[in-house]
């Protein structure tokens, strides 16, 4: 709905120790982000699913993302640069 | 799990938060526990032959050396595979369906290595029992029917094997 915010559960081991399976976050619902966020965006090959990963370099198109836990993560070095219109927002507080 | 995380996984129940995934290298999905089978199998086999092998045999400390060199490789392996399946396949909900998972695991993770260091038919049986236990629960998780068939090796063991 409208709310700017939202919480999203953690799935997978690609982000940790940042991030652990199970934990809960709340985002903030902006196609904006700065080196080092965390972002949650629809995974470039497959539309459904949500991915979240770690901002490592920014383009006119979009964003280089890697996950934290970089030997067991699917990222931007597999599927290249994640388009602001993919963006949902970027991770604001963990639980 | 600190309160608020209680508190989310409460509402969760109800609301079904979205899920993002942070998931490992290609999320393939295809995991299998015939290798570590397989692999408890090869213990087995190697430790027959080693007790069986003719002492005034030219080749007999190649050949040990070969039988021993081949079992630790499995031995390995089969450690490889359950630690696979352990990390990237089970999840809590199975555990909290199948309590004795996380000790069953730790079990076989330490019967593998005895079987490892040691000529050992007891372990090595031991831990051919212990990774079937495993391939169980992992076709109850999966909810597809198997049975215990013997296996078409020389060891005259049985093998896991799904049936539908």
């Amino acid at each position: 709905m409208g709310l700017p915010f939202k919480i999203i559960k953690i799935q997978g081991r690609s982000m940790e120790p940042s991030l652990k399976e199970g934990q809960f976050v709340l985002i903030r619902k902006t196609k904006k982000a700065k080196l080092g966020d965390i972002l949650v965006f629809r995974d470039p090959e497959y539309e459904r699913r949500i991915l979240v990963k770690r901002v490592q370099a920014l383009s006119k198109e979009g964003y280089f993302v890697v996950g934290d836990n970089i030997s067991e993560s699917r990222d931007s070095r597999k599927f290249g640069t994640v388009y602001f219109d993919r963006v949902i927002g970027k991770v604001i507080m963990k639980f | 799990m600190n309160p608020v995380t209680k508190i989310l996984n409460l509402i969760d129940k109800f609301v079904n938060f979205d899920i993002a995934e942070a998931h490992c290298d290609v999320p393939c999905g295809i995991y299998d526990p015939h290798q570590m089978q397989v692999d408890a199998h090869t213990i087995i086999r190697m430790i027959q032959l080693m007790q069986n092998l003719d002492k005034e045999n030219p080749e007999y400390m190649q050949t040990y050396a070969r039988y021993v060199a081949v079992k630790e490789h499995h031995a390995e392996n089969l450690k490889r595979e359950v630690r696979v399946l352990w990390g990237d396949y089970f999840k809590p909900q199975h555990q909290e369906q199948f309590p004795e998972l996380t000790e069953l695991v730790w079990d076989i993770m330490r019967t593998a290595s005895q079987a490892r260091q040691h000529v050992d038919m007891e372990a090595a049986k031991n831990l051919l029992e212990k990774v079937q236990r495993l391939a169980e629960i992992f076709f109850e998780t999966k909810g597809k029917s198997y049975a215990k068939l013997p296996a078409p090796y020389p060891t005259g063991e049985t093998i896991v094997v799904q049936t539908n």
